[in-house]
């Protein structure tokens, strides 16, 4: 994918988030400490916010400008936000399903929704309800939820804070799976490096809501 | 012979026919003091005329403004002229529907049972058999206004005032007497007759009475005038004149 | 005793259910944008809608009578357009008890829009859903027991309504006399056994309406 920020401003609660970075990778990773203003980028590109100044462009589509914005339901962006937010009100199956009408691109159609089930284990647990789930099965349904959408790009917002050591290996690991099953590309943030590394190609370190330095990570994807 | 049937069918249906293009529905607005009487007066008016008639009664006052206000009543029949005057003033009524038939007494009751009767009107001003003093409210309803009018008369009003408990209507009145909440109270004499737990302490004189009378008149907005019309003509007739004497009323000549 | 009092309480219970469901989308809407506004109108609507809880109900009922009267500019309107009268029919009837009860649909509404988390409106715009799509999907489901709760409250306060609706629809039997309004009229013709009856009817009905709306709040805190 091709990621660009042109001169985008976004003034938040003790900074401005200032970026302009373009960006071409199979995946990005965002770190830096609490507060640097990760998530607002996250927001930023999934539409949840506007930033009043700049430039946004994915693949040379243009998600905002000073005069353009195109809001969150047409930019076949998907969001895994770090609460997950998953629909309470209704089951596992219905949630993954919510945005599966969607297929942006004929390619990304030949996912079958029965494969992003499989992917992620979630077979014998469509008919629950979302409350009745642990914590690392919720974190597969928005996994699972994202996917089916057959989004462009896929954002996820600390994926692995929340889980033990244990489950986190196997988060990343599952991560990883994905983004070659499917191929989407996957923008992550993290307060880890190290997982970020293993993850992605292309690393973004955050501070203060200024990009600090860019660089590619050295492991292979 | 075979006409004969045929001619019967025929009648029936001309008379189903007739009287259903009559079968009008009229609502009377009427003071709450003629609900008994006004009621049987329907019932035989329905029988003979087909038309349906339904009341809505309660204090002049009230039932004078909401037809001011457009109340969708065809007859109206009030407790006193006054409150005809202001419909009148106003423009409400139909022209030349406007009569007045009946008039009625006033009567000092008290709850049945009390202790001290009193034998003279006067004596309403005794605080020892008097503490309160039920009447319709005699700013506004007619009954209290009548009532008002002789107790000036007789020159104790200013005396008995602050013991006054106003009701809503004259019914409501009763009711307040019925309920020995109150030491005694002025209502019609054709109230007082309905009522078995009140005793009748004082019939007010006619010649010391204030003048009682209650007109009778269609409602211009009405959307069925004649047949208001043909109603209010049968509470003129006799066969109505006998049904108010009955109850109570007297018949203005 | 109680024959001529079933066209009363049927008549009641009609009228009030029509005034609850007229209510109910409009109510929902501006509960909804009440919550989710930013716009400065919100204070001055959200006063206006609260009025009829506190001005006293007769005045209410008076401005009511002046606006739908046949010489008022809303009932001469209605007149001319559609020929029907609103003031001392069971239309207004149904005006006045709506206009009393809206405030706390739209109250209970609103408390039941402000616990939807936003964040679960935005993911689902994420996944492509459009504001329309969002709101029934996600919003009105996630609000459904404050709406319906609101419902119910509405519908109670209807049915206890008796200030507004004796001046504009006045006191006509078989037409506009409701259930408070024949316990008012019984107790001033001194018929207190009668009364008494329809009062239990009326407390049993608002008993039953208030006590499901209950329940129904106390749920949706439960299942958080």
């Amino acid at each position: 994918m091709k990621l660009k920020f042109e001169a985008i401003r976004l003034p938040l609660a003790h900074f401005a988030l200032e970026l302009e970075f373009e960006i071409e990778a199979t995946s990005i990773g965002v770190f830096g400490e609490s507060g640097s203003g990760k998530t607002s980028l996250l927001d930023l590109l999934a539409g949840v916010r506007k930033a009043p100044q700049g430039t946004i462009l994915l693949n040379e589509f243009l998600l905002q400008s000073n005069a353009k914005f195109v809001p969150p339901n047409r930019r076949a962006i998907g969001y895994v936000p770090q609460d997950l937010a998953l629909f309470p009100h209704l089951n596992v199956r219905k949630n993954i399903l919510y945005g599966a009408k969607r297929a942006s691109t004929p390619a990304l159609n030949t996912i079958a929704i029965e494969q992003v089930i499989t992917a992620l284990n979630l077979g014998n647990l469509l008919e629950r309800r979302i409350v009745d789930l642990s914590g690392g099965e919720n974190q597969r349904v928005a996994l699972a939820r994202a996917i089916a959408s057959r989004p462009n790009l896929i954002l996820l917002d600390e994926p692995f804070t929340a889980l033990d050591p244990k489950l986190r290996r196997t988060g990343v690991e599952l991560v990883r799976q994905l983004r070659h099953e499917f191929s989407i590309p996957f923008l992550v943030v993290s307060h880890s490096q190290s997982e970020l590394r293993s993850l992605c190609d292309v690393l973004v370190e955050i501070g203060a809501g200024k990009i600090l330095r860019i660089y590619k990570s050295n492991s292979l994807c | 012979m075979k006409v004969f049937p045929l001619l019967i069918a025929l009648s029936w249906f001309l008379i189903e026919f007739a009287s259903s293009s009559h079968a009008a529905e009229i609502l009377v607005f009427a003071a709450v003091s003629l609900s008994e009487a006004l009621k049987e007066c329907a019932s035989n008016y329905q029988q003979e005329s087909g038309d349906t008639v339904s009341f809505s009664f309660g204090g002049s006052n009230d039932l004078a403004r909401q037809i001011d206000a457009g109340a969708p009543a065809d007859l109206f029949f009030s407790a006193d002229e006054a409150k005809m005057d202001f419909l009148e003033k106003k423009g409400r009524l139909l022209a030349g529907t406007r009569r007045s038939i009946l008039s009625n007494s006033l009567v000092i009751i008290e709850p049945k049972g009390a202790p001290l009767k009193l034998s003279e009107a006067t004596q309403l001003a005794d605080n020892s058999f008097v503490h309160a003093l039920a009447l319709a409210n005699p700013d506004a309803v007619p009954a209290g206004i009548y009532a008002k009018e002789y107790l000036k008369k007789i020159k104790i009003w200013e005396k008995i005032s602050a013991k006054v408990v106003p009701t809503e209507s004259v019914r409501a009145c009763l009711a307040a007497v019925e309920s020995k909440n109150v030491d005694a109270g002025i209502v019609y004499k054709t109230d007082a007759r309905i009522s078995k737990e009140i005793t009748v302490v004082y019939e007010v004189p006619a010649s010391e009475s204030p003048q009682i009378s209650y007109p009778l008149a269609v409602i211009k907005e009405s959307a069925n005038p004649q047949p208001a019309e043909r109603f209010a003509e049968y509470l003129e007739s006799r066969e109505a004149a006998k049904i108010f004497e009955k109850h109570g009323f007297t018949i203005k000549e | 005793m109680m024959a001529g009092h079933w066209q009363v309480i049927e008549f009641t219970l009609l009228v009030c259910l029509g005034s609850s469901v007229a209510i109910l989308a409009p109510g929902t809407l501006l509960a909804w944008w009440l919550a989710k506004t930013k716009s400065q109108w919100k204070t001055i609507v959200e006063t206006v809608v609260f009025m009829p809880l506190v001005v006293p109900p007769v005045a209410t009922g008076l401005i009511l009578l002046d606006l739908f009267g046949r010489r008022g500019p809303l009932g001469s309107a209605i007149r001319a357009v559609f020929g029907v009268d609103v003031a001392f029919t069971w239309r207004a009837v149904l005006i006045a008890t709506a206009v009393m009860s809206f405030p706390l649909l739209v109250r209970s509404a609103r408390v039941g829009f402000d616990s939807v988390d936003p964040r679960l409106e935005q993911i689902a715009n994420t996944l492509g859903a459009s504001r329309s799509r969002v709101f029934f999907t996600v919003t009105v489901p996630l609000a459904v027991r404050g709406i319906f709760a609101g419902f119910l409250l509405s519908f109670a306060r209807a049915v206890g309504e008796f200030g507004a609706t004796i001046l504009v629809a006045g006191n006509i039997p078989g037409k506009t006399t409701t259930l408070s309004l024949s316990i008012y009229n019984l107790v001033q013709l001194g018929k207190d056994e009668e009364a008494f009856a329809l009062v239990a009817v009326s407390v049993l009905i608002a008993f039953g309406t208030v006590f499901a709306s209950e329940l129904l709040l106390r749920a949706r805190a439960n299942s958080k």
